[in-house]
């Protein structure tokens, strides 16, 4: 997205400007590199023999951060599926035309999305295992994040939907559809392209959430870092973490770009060019949904529109 | 409601420790987040290009891992953090100012191209093209996305749980320690007391934004 509409081009002055702020710029970031790579050597943390651990297979270092990648990758992937099964449905019951059900779902999904993570799955470890029920770390991990996430794609769905304009759905009524067909004929159709971006940033939340996992004892890929930093000791702490840390991004990152690919052949698709057209003449404010202008933030609590 | 006497002190001193990581965390975060945002949008390619790469880096780690490269990675280059509570707001405000800077650049683009060019056609200094067009539009198009980057950091306090920080979290798990028969009681109560926490904050965002909204 072009940001850069703030301004005009710069001219002949803006450039020479631009350029010294670069070389101010270049110099305060070199500065704090090199300030950062003298602490590090002087504590010794750039020997190579400190780093070599991080890929030698007979320490047993790959082995292990590869399998609590596995076990990230496991949680996520089964929160993922449960989550975007459950989340439609509430959804549906945000949308009823039952006031009931919309007061109901609308109270359990506010309840799911505003408590941490973190207490949700530290109450599902000691109110489970009171009620006698017993779960393994990997499923208790998951049931948190499935309770959490389904609230969230609920809202995600709620919200996409929401912004297809309601004279579709008269349309649809008035043609003789059932709610059921509007929804899966003419809504939906149209409101998950717009949702995709939100819904890939969701999930990339998701598996960050996997660790917190670490706090409570699955041993994920986090906890794969701090048992072999046991193990080995704090020497090699610092590249254990870093490398940890690596992997997340490394993971998200691609995650994001294959969803990038797919956002944009969606956007390509020709019938996608009548409907984007439409987001421009809604609020200016704020799009409904419409995704370009939607910040992936980590919990999207739609506030509501206001009604005119 | 017997629990939330007995443990009284313990609750009260870790609901204002979670209030106090949001506050301090969430000021940290505004101030970075909105330097951030200022680097993006400018014009020297080299702060665009450091402000992206932060974002994107910082935003695709676990708030869990920025924690324990706070707590035992900084040391390693020379900042040593004296107390965990410190600590913990460094790793939030480090982590959520890319969140909010996400949610402010949303904001200046949500205005427009448009707005902007006619504000120049008019012969507007730059200065009064964000004063008197950009800003008066954007601040009121970012407060449901800065609503939800708060409601996002009171919940992500409770990591501090993780690192001796007794928040709301930690006071659960610590009554569960010395008073396992009424720990869920306690959890329900701290549940409630997060619940108040966001659904107040969601409660406020809507009323501010109800109340600088214009007809347009």
């Amino acid at each position: 997205m072009n940001s850069n509409f703030l301004y005009d081009p710069l001219g002949p002055n803006g450039r020479r400007h631009a350029r010294y702020m670069t070389a101010v710029g270049a110099l305060v970031g070199l500065a704090i590199v090199a300030s950062i790579l003298a602490q590090l050597a002087s504590r010794g943390q750039l020997d190579p023999k400190r780093w070599e651990i991080l890929f030698d297979i007979k320490t047993g270092v790959p082995q292990v951060l590869w399998q609590g990648f596995l076990s990230t990758l496991r949680a996520a992937a089964i929160a993922m599926v449960l989550a975007l099964s459950i989340g439609p449905v509430l959804a549906i019951g945000r949308l009823s035309p039952n006031r009931m059900v919309r007061l109901v779902t609308g109270a359990v999904v506010e309840l799911c999305r505003g408590v941490p993570l973190l207490l949700l799955m530290l109450f599902a470890a000691l109110a489970l295992s009171r009620l006698g029920v017993d779960f393994s770390l990997l499923w208790l991990v998951v049931l948190a994040l499935v309770t959490y996430n389904s609230a969230v794609f609920c809202e995600i769905f709620r919200g996409g939907i929401e912004s297809i304009d309601a004279g579709q759905t008269e349309a649809g009524l008035a043609m003789g559809l059932s709610r059921g067909q509007v929804l899966r004929g003419i809504l939906l159709p149209q409101a998950v392209p717009r949702m995709l971006p939100i819904l890939v940033s969701q999930m990339v939340i998701l598996l960050k959430d996997t660790s917190l996992g670490f706090i409570v004892g699955y041993s994920e890929l986090l906890r794969a870092g701090r048992s072999l930093i046991d193990f080995y000791g704090n020497r090699h702490a610092l590249q254990i973490y870093l490398a940890v840390a690596g992997i997340y991004v490394a993971t998200n990152l691609t995650i994001s770009f294959l969803a990038r690919g797919i956002t944009a052949r969606h956007a390509a698709h020709p019938r996608r060019s009548v409907l984007s057209a439409s987001p421009a003449h809604t609020d200016a404010y704020r799009p409904p949904i419409d995704p370009s202008s939607i910040t992936p933030s980590e919990s999207p609590w739609n506030v509501k529109e206001p009604t005119k | 409601m017997q629990v939330l006497i007995d443990n009284a002190r313990l609750l009260a001193s870790a609901f204002a420790m979670t209030a106090r990581l949001a506050t301090a965390a969430g000021l940290f975060a505004a101030v970075l987040g909105v330097l951030l945002t200022i680097a993006r949008l400018s014009p020297v390619a080299l702060l665009q290009r450091g402000g992206a790469v932060y974002v994107e880096i910082v935003r695709n780690t676990p708030i869990t891992v920025v924690f324990f490269l706070v707590v035992f990675v900084l040391p390693q280059v020379g900042l040593v953090i004296p107390t965990y509570s410190l600590a913990a707001i460094v790793a939030l405000g480090l982590y959520m100012a890319t969140f909010v800077s996400e949610a402010v650049r949303s904001g200046v683009n949500a205005v427009g191209r448009d707005q902007a060019e006619a504000a120049r056609a008019l012969g507007c200094s730059f200065a009064d093209e964000m004063r008197f067009v950009i800003l008066p539009q954007a601040l009121r198009a970012v407060i449901p996305p800065l609503t939800n980057v708060w409601i996002t950091l009171v919940r992500n306090t409770s990591v501090a749980a993780g690192f001796g920080v007794v928040e709301l979290t930690a006071a659960g798990r610590r009554i569960n320690f010395v008073d396992p028969e009424h720990v869920v009681p306690a959890l329900v109560w701290i549940v409630v007391a997060y619940l108040v926490i966001a659904l107040g904050s969601a409660g406020a965002g809507r009323a501010l934004e109800k109340k600088l909204a214009v007809l347009r």
